[in-house]
């Protein structure tokens, strides 16, 4: 009884066993597909005035996505307990992608995140990610006899292994991300509730630490504080956190416009001017308010909410740690970026830029987010079956 | 270290409990969101659409073409001329900076000054920058056939004052027309409702100041669509400037250009005469004309002497040409070319000002027409206490300076011959017969005539003039304590002021519009230069300047004739007799002339060392029976008003005799208004970005 009232709702069709989740593939697909109209919506302006051609973002962003429909058909298709098989090489192959950035990091936004590779720009951060997911679910998953804190702190130092490597870039936005999916995990796994308690009080003195010593070392850029700072005085007047305050001015009168049902596919002013700063990544959701309305936003929200609903429900369906873990990453890396995007653009969350899952503009992020969905379509897809 | 997690199959932690939690804390977040979303798009969307339009809309402002300004005739005094204009698009020239020593070729400048042109803060940053204003026209032919080497260089046509009278010298009519130039920060911050923006020009003196609200029309406005990088995409909405009200006068240009000519022939022939007495040259620093229509108060003509080019302002003066109009001279002490003198000359009256204190002998009955006095030579004050006015200047013994000895002369001889013995008697009578006559009735005629008062002309900077009386004296002495030790009024003070000598000065117009006044049986006009106004698009009238008194003087019948006998005598046999009969070339007895010369000490001279020449007026009306005209000219520091002014007098009215001045006429549709089109090239930085 009690089971059944906390067990997530699920829709009749999906019930049998092994059943593909429609759902989670419908939404994903129609998100996706949602998010290559507003990248062109967003970036023809900038790419115009940049000289490029306006569908350069447009042509880009449909081959990441199929790119990423055919790597989430892949790892679906595949059984992902083999993952766990090679679960920490894949963990390290992120981190030494993580470490590449600085050795032959390419430099975008007073930023080094990418690591070019030809005509290909790779975002080590956003893999990372991915990276971490798998490695965590695989230490979990091994500790058959259940996990004791040497185990925590393992699991934890695997965590800031990657965290402060994204810090350093310097991305505070992944690096929280990460945070956020340790947490999830951690909790998913079984961790009770105080040490979960004393965990956010240690990292909350570490946040502090952070603050106070990361710019002397190095570690995070004081640009960055400026803009946590900004988040909480967005009418402040010091020169130094101007330029978040009015990106997010700017990204929430876009919104704000909108009004009800938007303006309309292609004619926000905001949006068709240039107005808000990085508009077809960080700032897209501000393309989406001014476009589409409440009604619009609320509905890419929805479709968000859905996948991540799908991606939850696969955690509680999961009959293995293994994949539980990896459902409950997955949730936390779409779910929380969402959030962190789409209220950093409705100035409700500090200005770190993240990625809206599916929508924004990027290969690396538009990939990372289809091999989870692909992952928890196989988890799905395979519960209750014996190995392969 | 014990388990921190148990083993799965030991303890079952329910897992589906804590996913729901999580579940239920992200459909919190979620829902934040949406309540967010809301709270900006439902609630706050008028305000962000506000801002959002504020953003991106720039409202430019697209200056009107000044209204023209018309002599009585129709002629163009100050019309406006379409010039092509080689702009430059601020935005290009950043992208591509190789384009400015392009243009800089193209224009004849240097690189350096294109870049200062673009660096301009008088310009709106929407708009691109002026880089050559009236580029020949071979000039925008090689620019239309080699576009697309000039990336943001374009062509747009804008007007500026052009003054087609005296072969476009810009010279006929300058002070009265004034000039046009940028707004100043003070006036800028004066009228803060009128609309004027930083780049505005307006009407910096003469007409154009005064008629500033009319002429200036009513700007247009481009609201131009602008992008977060201040490119300019497109535009919203033009509204098409609309031209200034026409500006009629009074004047009649070809009278002007003629008055002009007099007035400085005869300040050059000043100053090539010798003074016999003194041996000196005269100085004849400045003059000053007006001819005015004695029935209404229009002003015919008014010249100015030394005057300037109106052209030096077209397109903005330079600062030489600004330094060379204003160094070497004082307004204190006179010869200013920017100065109007007719109006905001203070000259000391010398015999002209005899109108007043005749009008005030016969009005009040202190003599008749026909009282005689014996004119002696020398005017002993009766009675006087040499000790006690002798230290004040005035004295006890007045000379006659023109008229000497002339014998027994009533008014009528002496306001012709400008005999000074009778006024000085005048003078002397009032001064002794206070209790019946009051302290001052000379200077309370003098005022009815308007000469210590402004005129009221429609022109700005009008000065003042003043009549001496005790009163005056102590607010001179308050004002300069030095220069003006003595606040007593004797009786040779009311001697001295009596025939237009003392601290009393006046302007010409004050003195042609006071004879005007006595010309016309003594209705005081207010001087007046604008005729109408004429909605340019339509040649509707949208104000009509009527004739506007503002005073009277009563004249009894018997003494006006007398005066007037005396005024026509000036120029029959008086004092200028001969400079009228020997030169003028039409007979008195057509066109019979009256006046009254004047040689005033000036207010300079009698104070410092007394070796300047005096100033020279003189002032004539016509035609008698049957006033039109009254001509007034003085010439500073010059001489006698008979030789050193009259001549310029006798000339001009030679002219009105020829030519007579008609009627004004209101401008006809054969006259279509000057209208600027609409610049034909879109904004410059519109070409390389996406329209909205």
């Amino acid at each position: 009884m009690v089971r059944a009232a906390i067990s997530l709702a699920e829709p009749r069709t999906a019930r049998k066993a092994g059943d593909l989740d429609v759902t989670l593939l419908a939404a994903t697909l129609v998100t996706a597909a949602v998010g290559v109209v507003m990248v062109y919506t967003g970036s023809r302006g900038t790419a115009a005035a940049a000289g490029l051609s306006p569908h350069y973002f447009l042509e880009r962003q449909a081959l990441f996505v199929l790119l990423g429909i055919g790597a989430m058909a892949a790892l679906a298709v595949v059984d992902y307990r083999r993952l766990e098989l090679f679960g920490m090489v894949i963990y390290g192959c992120t981190i030494a992608g993580l470490l590449g950035v600085f050795v032959i990091g390419h430099h975008a936004q007073g930023a080094g995140r990418w690591i070019s590779l030809g005509p290909i720009e790779i975002q080590p951060s956003e893999f990372a990610i991915v990276g971490l997911i798998i490695g965590l679910a695989t230490f979990v998953a091994r500790r058959t006899d259940g996990l004791t804190w040497a185990d925590l702190f393992r699991m934890l130092a695997m965590a800031a292994v990657p965290m402060l490597l994204v810090m350093a870039q310097p991305d505070l936005g992944t690096a929280v991300i990460m945070a956020v999916v340790l947490v999830i995990m951690l909790a998913v796994a079984g961790l009770p509730l105080r040490t979960l308690c004393l965990l956010a009080v240690v990292a909350g003195l570490l946040l502090l630490a952070a603050v106070e010593v990361g710019p002397k070392i190095g570690l995070l850029h004081g640009y960055q504080f400026s803009r946590l700072g900004s988040f909480l005085e967005q009418d402040s007047k010091k020169p130094s956190i101007q330029q978040s305050i009015w990106n997010v001015k700017q990204s929430k009168l876009a919104i704000g416009a909108g009004g009800l049902h938007g303006q309309g596919l292609g004619n926000g002013s905001q949006t068709n001017n240039g107005y808000v700063p990085e508009q077809q990544t960080d700032f897209i959701f501000s393309a989406v308010g001014e476009q589409l309305g409440i009604i619009g936003s609320t509905l890419l929200l929805g479709l968000l909410a859905v996948i991540s609903w799908r991606l939850l429900r696969a955690a509680q369906l999961a009959r293995d740690t293994f994949g539980r873990l990896l459902c409950g990453g997955a949730f936390a890396f779409i779910a929380f970026s969402t959030f962190q995007n789409a209220g950093m653009a409705m100035g409700i969350m500090p200005v770190a830029g993240v990625p809206l899952p599916f929508v924004s503009y990027g290969g690396s992020a538009v990939l990372c987010f289809f091999m989870v969905v692909g992952i928890t379509l196989s988890v799905r897809r395979l519960r209750g079956r014996p190995a392969a | 270290m014990g388990a921190l997690v148990a083993a799965p199959q030991e303890v079952p932690y329910r897992p589906n409990l804590r996913i729901a939690v999580i579940g239920l804390i992200f459909l919190a977040l979620f829902a934040t969101m949406v309540l967010r979303l809301w709270s900006l798009q439902v609630l706050g969307q008028k305000n962000a659409t506000a801002a959002v339009h504020q953003n991106v809309v720039r409202v430019v402002a697209v200056p009107a073409p000044r209204g023209e300004i018309l002599d009585r005739n129709d002629r163009i005094l100050a019309g406006n001329r379409v010039q092509q204009q080689i702009v430059l698009s601020r935005y290009e020239a950043t992208v591509d900076p190789g384009i400015i020593p392009k243009v800089a070729a193209l224009v004849g400048e240097t690189p350096a000054q294109i870049d200062q042109a673009l660096s301009d803060s008088q310009y709106s940053v929407y708009q691109p920058v002026p880089i050559l204003t009236g580029a020949p026209m071979a000039t925008i032919q090689y620019l239309e056939e080699h576009k697309s080497e000039f990336p943001g260089v374009s062509v747009q046509q804008t007007t500026e004052r052009d003054y087609p009278l005296g072969n476009g010298c810009g010279c006929v009519a300058a002070h009265v027309l004034g000039y046009v130039g940028p707004i100043t920060a003070k006036e800028l911050r004066d009228n803060p409702k009128a609309g004027y923006q930083p780049s505005s020009q307006v009407g910096q003196s003469g007409l154009e100041e005064a008629y500033e609200p009319y002429l200036r029309g009513v700007e247009g406005k481009d609201e131009l669509l602008v992008n977060a990088q201040n490119q300019v995409v497109g535009t919203l909405r033009r509204t098409p400037p609309k031209q200034g009200d026409t500006l009629v006068t009074n004047i009649d240009a070809n009278l002007q250009e003629a008055v002009e000519g007099y007035l400085r022939q005869v300040i050059m022939a000043d100053r090539s005469t010798r003074d016999p007495t003194t041996g000196v040259y005269p100085a004849a620093l400045d003059g000053a004309a007006v001819v005015e229509d004695v029935n209404t108060g229009a002003i015919l003509a008014m010249a100015s002497y030394p005057s300037y080019s109106l052209n030096d302002w077209v397109g903005g003066i330079s600062t030489a040409a600004y330094d060379a109009l204003t160094q070497g001279c004082q307004s204190s002490l006179g010869g200013c070319p920017l100065d109007n003198y007719a109006i905001d000359g203070l000259y000391t009256p010398g015999s002209t000002f005899k109108l007043a204190t005749a009008t005030a002998a016969l009005a009040d009955g202190l003599v008749s027409p026909s009282t005689t006095v014996d004119d002696t030579g020398l005017f002993k004050v009766p009675g006087c206490n040499t000790s006690l006015a002798g230290g004040a200047g005035a004295g006890c013994q007045f000379h006659d300076a023109e008229a000497s000895g002339a014998g027994y002369v009533n008014v009528t001889k002496a306001l012709a011959i400008s005999d000074d013995y009778y006024f000085y008697d005048m003078g002397y009578l009032f001064y002794v017969d206070q209790k019946q006559y009051g302290p001052t009735p000379i200077q309370n005629v003098a005022d009815e005539y308007g000469l210590d008062q402004v005129t009221g002309i429609d022109l700005p900077g009008e000065a003042q003039g003043r009549v001496d009386s005790q009163a005056e004296r102590e607010l001179l002495h308050k004002e300069a304590p030095a220069a003006f030790p003595n606040t007593s009024w004797y009786v040779g003070d009311n001697l001295e002021m009596a025939f237009g000598q003392g601290a009393t000065v006046v302007t010409p117009i004050e003195l042609a519009n006071a004879y005007a006044t006595f010309a016309n049986g003594g209705t005081r006009y207010q001087p007046q230069i604008a005729a109408a106004l004429v909605d340019p698009s339509t040649d509707k009238v949208v104000k009509r300047f009527t004739p506007r008194v503002v005073g009277h003087v009563s004249i009894p019948p018997a003494a006006y004739s007398a005066m007037l006998q005396g005024f026509e005598g000036a120029v029959e046999y008086g004092t200028a007799a001969s400079t009228f009969q020997a030169f003028a070339g039409f007979s008195l007895s057509q066109f019979q002339i009256a006046g009254k010369t004047g040689t005033a000490d000036t207010a300079i001279s009698s104070i410092t060392s007394g070796t300047d020449e005096p100033n020279a007026w003189f002032v004539g009306f016509g035609p008698e029976p049957n006033p039109q005209y009254v001509v007034a000219v003085v010439v500073s520091q010059a001489g006698y008003g008979a030789q050193a002014a009259a001549p310029a007098v006798m000339n001009i009215f030679n002219y009105l005799v020829t030519n007579p001045i008609g009627p004004v006429q209101l401008p006809s549709p054969k006259n279509p208004p000057t209208t600027t089109p609409a610049p034909s090239n879109p904004p410059a930085g519109a070409s390389s970005a996406p329209k909205g």
